[in-house]
């Protein structure tokens, strides 16, 4: 999935997280970017989106974001939502909440139909690290965010979170607190781990990073927070089970992230194109012209190298790379192969026999490329296993056993049976009713 | 050691879009220096490739300067920076011809047998490299095939990352990778006495065929910068630094981390 932010605030972003990994020297004092060009932005926009006017068009994540968006002023934020809605049906946008919602705000929300995502850590006394600096400015940011979200459930407005895992939040003492919060008042959504840009600044924000046990602790309440409530989203947890059963577009996280080009494409305030926000920690460059899938390459054949969950994690996310260097794997290596481990256990006792992308040798490479998914819980000698035991239960989902489909069947390839996403390779006879 | 695919390519900080002209610039430059220094006498004999999609038009620039060209080996094509050459069997698409020019035939005879049997020291003599520097190429060559950090070492030989204090801008070698560069050969010392004065004529040499680019590259690799090495992944310019753009190469050494500082005159 391709995620694209319109980022039309960037370094005058006025919250001043302390963990933000935009160095400071780039920003409000020392502006890069004097001001956003509306028209220079949609027109980059509408050339990503190849100028197309069709609606919903798959794969694509279109994002208000960067900086405190609530602070554009209401023809700007209006502008870009409809832009957005050209494209998406729901188009979405990400705020830290630190400015007064507006009716004029709520209104537009609801006429567009946006997806409202909040960055916040949890309940005012968690949410420490984002907001001012200065005592009273933190408290007079956490009163409005508070506020805000109010008035969001007031107009029944649901909202998704990204929550960042911090010691100000997550240690040992506090995770119980921040995952009742997320029950109780959001519906959950992405739990990422405090990352450490490489700047200066660093040293500072790396204080409040968590241990690999802490994070592991802390995503493991997570995980029980989202079995025991249906509703409770943790992304997380849905992108390493895609990625185990082979299915790599959820997420970029460990989707083989080129940092010269990123999943992410961010559209500047100048127009131009610059790579995942994350990469800022590096200052404001344009994205590269040409990428490379070199970081992964090599990964697999040294930090990586023998790791049993490396086809679905591919070292992580770049920015997130060992002492600030995206050559390097994850700094949370620990904390998600505990995770893949736990993952597995769970698919494995709850699906006897599944093939996971783990079990294969040059998954990616051999299948997922060529476009062709393995069927996790199909159909040849393969899942015997799987079949005598669930035959029964997936009979009463609707599932035909393969002897009673024989005959529709294609014949698997090359030892292993593959749901191949090749149209061209059917047996439909070119009428597509396959 | 790992042998991944040849890549470089630089990111360009915000607000300065002009670079990207620079960067063409930089490669009709570099072209025209190629032939130019072999016409003008600069040299007895060059390297050059033969591409497919633009051969014509070579062979026509060759013709027009009066030079041979003496085919050597078929090789992958590569896109700005390679390491080393892929030989192929067959020209295609993806293939060029490489080769060496020169005035003079009886030179590229000598030239292709040195090629042959992998005599690097007189093929650098012959190409008119330094003598300590063809000598010094040698040495590098057994340890790696990529020698900046190697050079840094001989250079200074302490620190981590090595610091590289006033040496001559025009033989810096750790930008090549983009085309940021004035000598076309790994000098033995970032400090040798013979690889500044071969760069001082190079300099001028380049200058006289565009000299508003040449300064630019001056301009540019004037400032302080910075090359590490990982994972086979070569970083110039990693922020947080005042340069104007960030560059990544793939180079062919691993696992542990190899960083220069480099702070020219």
């Amino acid at each position: 999935m391709t995620t694209i932010l319109w980022y039309p605030i960037a370094d005058k972003c006025r919250n001043n997280c302390l963990y933000c990994f935009e160095d400071p020297s780039f920003k409000r004092d020392n502006s890069v970017f004097d001001k956003f060009n509306t028209e220079k932005m949609a027109k980059t926009f509408n050339e990503i989106m190849g100028g197309e006017r069709s609606k919903n068009i798959q794969g694509q994540q279109i994002i208000l974001h960067g900086g405190e968006i609530l602070d554009l002023p209401i023809k700007d934020f209006e502008f870009f939502l409809s832009e957005t809605k050209k494209y998406s049906e729901k188009p979405a946008m990400q705020t830290s909440l630190g400015v007064p919602l507006t009716s004029e705000h709520i209104r537009l929300i609801k006429m567009y139909g946006a997806e409202v995502g909040i960055s916040v850590d949890g309940p005012p006394e968690l949410n420490i690290l984002r907001g001012p600096r200065d005592s009273d400015g933190n408290k007079e940011f956490q009163k409005t965010v508070s506020e805000n979200i109010l008035k969001l459930k007031n107009n029944n407005i649901n909202f998704g979170t990204i929550v960042i895992l911090s010691k100000a939040n997550a240690s040992e003492d506090k995770i119980d607190q921040l995952v009742d919060w997320c029950v109780t008042s959001t519906h959950g959504g992405r739990f990422n781990p405090l990352f450490i840009p490489c700047h200066e600044k660093q040293k500072e924000i790396s204080k409040y990073a968590l241990t690999n046990q802490e994070l592991t602790n802390a995503f493991m309440k997570l995980l029980f927070a989202a079995i025991k409530y249906p509703r409770f989203d943790f992304r997380l947890f849905e992108e390493m089970k895609s990625a185990l059963i082979g299915d790599f577009r959820t997420g970029c996280t460990f989707n083989r992230c080129d940092y010269l080009t990123t999943i992410c494409k961010t559209i500047l305030p100048d127009g131009e194109i610059s790579r995942c926000d994350r990469c800022f920690q590096d200052g404001y460059y344009y994205a590269s012209e040409k990428g490379t899938n070199i970081r992964w390459k090599m990964l697999e054949q040294t930090e990586c190298k023998g790791c049993k969950y490396f086809v679905a994690c591919t070292g992580g996310c770049p920015a997130e790379g060992r002492d600030g260097d995206f050559r390097s794997k994850t700094m949370y290596c620990e904390s998600y192969y505990a995770m893949y481990q736990c993952i597995e256990n769970i698919l494995r006792k709850m699906f006897p026999g599944i093939f996971l992308t783990t079990d294969i040798h040059n998954y990616y490479e051999d299948y997922y490329l060529k476009n062709k998914r393995f069927n996790f819980l199909a159909r040849d000698n393969y899942f015997i296993d799987t079949k005598e035991r669930m035959e029964n239960s997936f009979k009463l989902l609707g599932w035909t056993p393969d002897l009673e489909r024989r005959d529709q069947i294609q014949e698997s390839k090359g030892g292993y049976s593959h749901m191949d996403t090749n149209v061209s390779e059917c047996n439909c006879g070119g009428d597509k009713k396959c | 050691m790992l042998e991944p695919e040849s890549f470089s390519t630089i990111l360009i900080k915000c607000g300065r879009t002009d670079l990207r002209s620079f960067v063409d610039n930089l490669k009709r430059l570099s072209y025209n220096l190629e032939i130019k220094s072999v016409a003008d006498d600069y040299r007895e004999i060059n390297v050059f490739y033969l591409n497919q999609s633009s051969y014509d038009r070579q062979i026509q620039d060759l013709t027009d300067n009066g030079l041979y060209f003496q085919p050597l080996s078929r090789v992958k094509k590569f896109d700005g920076f390679s390491n080393k050459h892929e030989v192929v069997d067959k020209i295609g698409e993806n293939t060029s011809v490489y080769g060496a020019i020169s005035k003079d035939k009886n030179r590229l005879k000598e030239f292709k047998e040195y090629f042959n049997s992998g005599d690097d020291y007189k093929m650098g003599l012959l190409l008119g490299y330094p003598e300590c520097c063809c000598r010094g190429y040698l040495d590098y060559k057994k340890k790696f095939v990529d020698p900046v950090y190697e050079i840094a070492q001989q250079s200074k030989n302490y620190g981590s990352p090595i610091q590289l204090e006033n040496i001559p801008w025009s033989v810096q070698v750790h930008m090549r990778y983009f085309g940021f560069k004035v000598i076309p050969f790994f000098p033995c010392d970032f400090t040798c006495d013979e690889a500044k004065s071969f760069a001082d004529r190079w300099y001028n040499l380049m200058s006289s065929i565009d000299s508003k680019t040449t300064n630019d590259l001056k301009t540019l690799m004037l400032k302080p910068s910075t090359w590490s090495l990982y994972n086979c992944q070569v970083l110039v310019n990693r922020p947080p630094s005042d340069a104007d753009f960030m560059g990544y190469a793939v180079s062919s050494y691993f696992p542990q981390k190899r960083e220069v500082d480099f702070y020219a005159v």
